[in-house]
């Protein structure tokens, strides 16, 4: 393997163009897989989630999974498509040892859905128009996984094991058009399209989209032409690019070694690319010698799908509302700039938020602590927000006790701490701990008089009005009660006893 | 039943006497859940329609394409007599164009190929069944290429490479994509066919049974054989074959095939009931108990 110079982004981009070919595989959420009535959950013990159909044991036959059409045809009518009237699955054929059938059960030239776009938001809220050309159905193969080799790569390995416990999972494979005209933009066009994919199909219902558990998978293809021509170049067809940052990183790269190549006199050969989170760059894959020749024929073992136009507007009632507009509608209600939404939307608060304030708490508190102390946290633990062992019911309990008062600042966040490090709900760990503010007026009064007769010199300087001094008492009352008391409370409490106006 | 070609592959009963048939039919026809190409509705009165054999104002029709080259002449007696019996039995015949069946065997043979060329692809030697050369220092590639060499016969080999090179990019619409026009074609001749009559009657073969491994050097010839039933394969029709007599040249048996219309299984056994009554009476036995002899 060669390794090319990269030319600087700038550089790529003053004589060249990109153009983008998205495409996105989504595991569907379903009980069951595509075409039999296994179980879908990730994680079981390896091809315990089998059956003869989705082993593809002879004589067994498929039988489509009803709800996975249904989640088809709502994240077609999502991305604006047409809903095909009738269409049909198609066998793809190829050979490979976790694919139990050697094809894969798929749709070719009949996808469900087909010439839609959807809109995204850049992060300085420019909207950029992502056209879709089809969102078809088709099924997950199964997982191999390499032994022996260096690098978990087939190459080296000793032996290899298959678990077909994913293998008949439901898939959507949604493909965009060319995407042309983003020009320096195209990797944040990319990210912000995969991002807006992911809310969308999070919405829905119908997956839980996370990228990391390959419930989501990105293939990036990418080519270049020289400013200002019409000619598509040859692209590279980065796959399994799986986080978003990674679809900004490998269209980033891509482009620039494009360049590099094309400057240099070189042509771009269509190839297959592998994508490396270590470094951000990418290599060859295997190439494309001659265009692979998947055979595809209608699927004789199932009948066609014609979902009814009844049916498809019924499916369409039932979309909630987009989340490019709940974002913006959210963003004015809260009261917040385009790029706090941004941050907000890229620290995965929004929903957090939301539930908050729908337990009770105020849009700002509910903000505050997500993305202060909680976003602090999952970024040191190196977590996602929302797996925090924080429920957003008890962020907005602890809410509630600063807005009564019994809690100040402190010691909300030491509630927040005991309840992260599983000491119980809210209530349990103010009890535990004991962090309610210092109330008693009695308890209080005593502090302050203890403070007062420990610091006679500054308590005659308040008494000759050097109000400002009040200051080291209430530190030391603080102090004394260990950061229990209402500060402001010990204030008053202090010039009171010495007889002064506050 | 394990996949060839799943467009065409169809299971039937196979039994000593029409009425047999029909009990067999009747316990395994219907919907299957778990296979969604099996037609949802209530099953023919397949019994009832073989214990009352009759032909009686029925409109029987001949098929012009189904005689001709390569038809041996006591398969066409045997056929003629049959087709005369059903006359004195009280049918109206009449003769039927069905000028796309010509292409039957043709289309037949692009669609089959193809479909097994893809549905034998599962077996790789992975999960079951035969594995050669699994000695540790092959790939799973190089094990799958020789398990398949190893295991599958001439004409399963011939067929998958008739089918991988039918279905392979560029050569999709003039090989399986014709064929399956042409398979609308003879379903059309099949529709207007059955605006005349009510059954359609062939041999069942264009000559009587050819010794085993006797054509294995002649795939042609050999896929001759199907000539008579491949249309009703394609078109998804009902038909039947029941034994007509003996070719006078090799004593051996000759097939009567009666087609009806998909769903319509109640009139084969009517018209099969009637002509078998009627043989084993003329002949004094069922044929069946010449086989020995055979
Ligand atoms: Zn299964």
């Amino acid at each position: 393997m060669t390794v090319t110079e990269l030319v600087s982004y700038e550089d790529a981009l003053a004589t060249y163009e990109p153009v983008m070919g998205l495409e996105v595989h989504v595991e569907l959420g379903t009980k069951t897989k595509m075409f039999c009535g296994c179980a879908t959950e990730l994680g079981a013990e390896p091809n315990s989630q089998t059956c003869p159909t989705c082993l593809g044991l002879p004589g067994s036959l498929p039988v489509v999974n009803g709800t996975a059409v249904e989640s088809a045809v709502k994240i077609g009518l999502a991305l604006n498509c047409e809903i095909a009237e009738w269409c049909r699955f198609a066998r793809k054929n190829y050979f490979y040892p976790d694919m139990p059938k050697n094809f894969q059960t798929s749709q070719y030239d009949e996808p469900i859905a087909f010439n839609g776009y959807l809109d995204v938001q850049l992060e300085d809220g420019e909207v950029f128009r992502v056209e879709i050309e089809r969102a078809h159905m088709e099924e997950d193969t199964g997982k191999s996984t390499h032994v022996g080799g260096a690098t978990g790569r087939i190459h080296g390995a000793s032996h290899s094991l298959l678990d077909y416990n994913r293998a008949g999972i439901p898939l959507i494979e949604i493909v965009t058009k060319p995407i042309v005209g983003a020009g320096e933009r195209a990797p944040e066009v990319a990210k912000a399209y995969v991002a807006e994919l992911r809310e969308l199909i999070k919405a829905l219902g119908v997956s839980e989209a996370r990228m990391e558990m390959g419930q989501m998978r990105c293939d990036v293809n990418l080519s270049l032409r020289p400013n200002g021509t019409e000619k598509f170049g040859t692209r590279s067809e980065t796959k399994n690019v799986n986080s978003l940052r990674s679809v900004e990183r490998a269209c980033r790269f891509e482009i620039q070694r494009h360049a590099a190549v094309l400057s240099s006199g070189g042509t771009i050969v269509q190839e297959t690319r592998h994508f490396h989170e270590e470094d951000g760059s990418t290599t060859s894959g295997r190439i494309k010698e001659e265009a692979e020749d998947y055979r595809y024929f209608p699927e004789p073992d199932l009948v066609p799908v014609a979902p009814s136009r009844e049916w498809v507007e019924e499916l369409r009632g039932t979309l909630p509302e987009l989340p490019r507009v709940r974002r913006n509608r959210l963003r004015e209600e809260w009261g917040v700039s385009e790029h706090d939404m941004q941050s907000i939307l890229n620290a995965g608060a929004v929903d957090l938020i939301v539930a908050t304030i729908e337990a009770g708490a105020d849009a700002a508190s509910a903000r505050k602590w997500w993305m202060g102390e909680l976003s602090r946290r999952a970024n040191e633990d190196g977590v996602d927000l929302a797996s925090l062992p924080i429920a957003p019911e008890q962020v907005a309990r602890v809410c509630a006790l600063v807005a009564e008062g019994s809690l100040n600042d402190k010691l909300a966040r030491q509630v927040i701490e005991g309840v992260l490090a599983g000491e119980g709900a809210p209530d349990e760990v103010v009890e535990k701990r004991g962090l309610k503010v210092v109330s008693d007026e009695g308890a209080l009064g005593t502090a302050v008089d203890e403070a007062i007769a420990a610091n006679a010199a500054i308590a005659d300087k308040i008494r000759g009005g050097k109000v400002a001094a009040a200051g080291a008492l209430v530190g030391a009352v603080m102090k004394a009660t260990r950061g229990q008391a209402d500060a402001a409370r010990v204030r008053e409490l202090i010039l009171e006893k010495l007889g002064v106006e506050g | 039943m394990v996949a060839f070609s799943s467009s065409l592959d169809q299971g039937g009963p196979c039994a000593r006497t029409v009425l047999d048939a029909a009990l067999l039919h009747e316990v395994i026809a219907g919907h299957d859940p778990l296979d969604s190409t099996s037609i949802d509705a209530p099953v023919p009165p397949v019994v009832e329609a073989a214990r009352n054999g009759d032909v009686k104002g029925m409109r029987v029709g001949v098929v012009k394409q189904f005689r001709g080259e390569g038809y041996q002449a006591g398969v066409l007696q045997r056929f003629d007599e049959s087709v005369e019996l059903l006359k004195e039995l009280g049918a109206e015949v009449v003769e039927v164009d069905c000028p796309s069946f010509d292409l039957a065997l043709a289309a037949y043979y692009l669609i089959a190929p193809s479909e097994c060329s893809s549905n034998l692809a599962r077996f790789d030697a992975m999960r079951y069944g035969l594995r050669v050369g699994d000695d540790g220092t092959k790939s799973a590639e190089e094990v799958t290429a020789l398990t398949r060499e190893a295991g599958f016969g001439p004409e399963v080999k011939r067929r998958v490479m008739l089918g991988t090179y039918a279905l392979s990019s560029g050569y999709y619409d003039a090989y399986y994509g014709s064929a399956q026009k042409v398979r609308t074609l003879i379903t059309r001749d099949f529709e207007k066919a059955f605006e005349q009559v009510d059954v359609l009657v062939s041999p069942t073969t264009p000559t009587t049974a050819f010794a085993i491994g006797e054509r294995a050097d002649d795939p042609m010839a050999m896929y001759l054989a199907d000539l008579c039933t491949i249309p009703t394969n394609l078109a998804g029709n009902a038909a039947m074959s029941l034994p007509c007599g003996l070719a006078p040249e090799d004593g051996l048996p000759v097939g009567l095939q009666i087609i009806a219309p998909a769903m319509k299984d109640d009139r084969l056994y009517k018209v099969g009931a009637a002509v078998e009554a009627a043989f084993t009476e003329r002949w004094g036995h069922p044929l069946l108990e010449e086989a020995p002899s055979l």
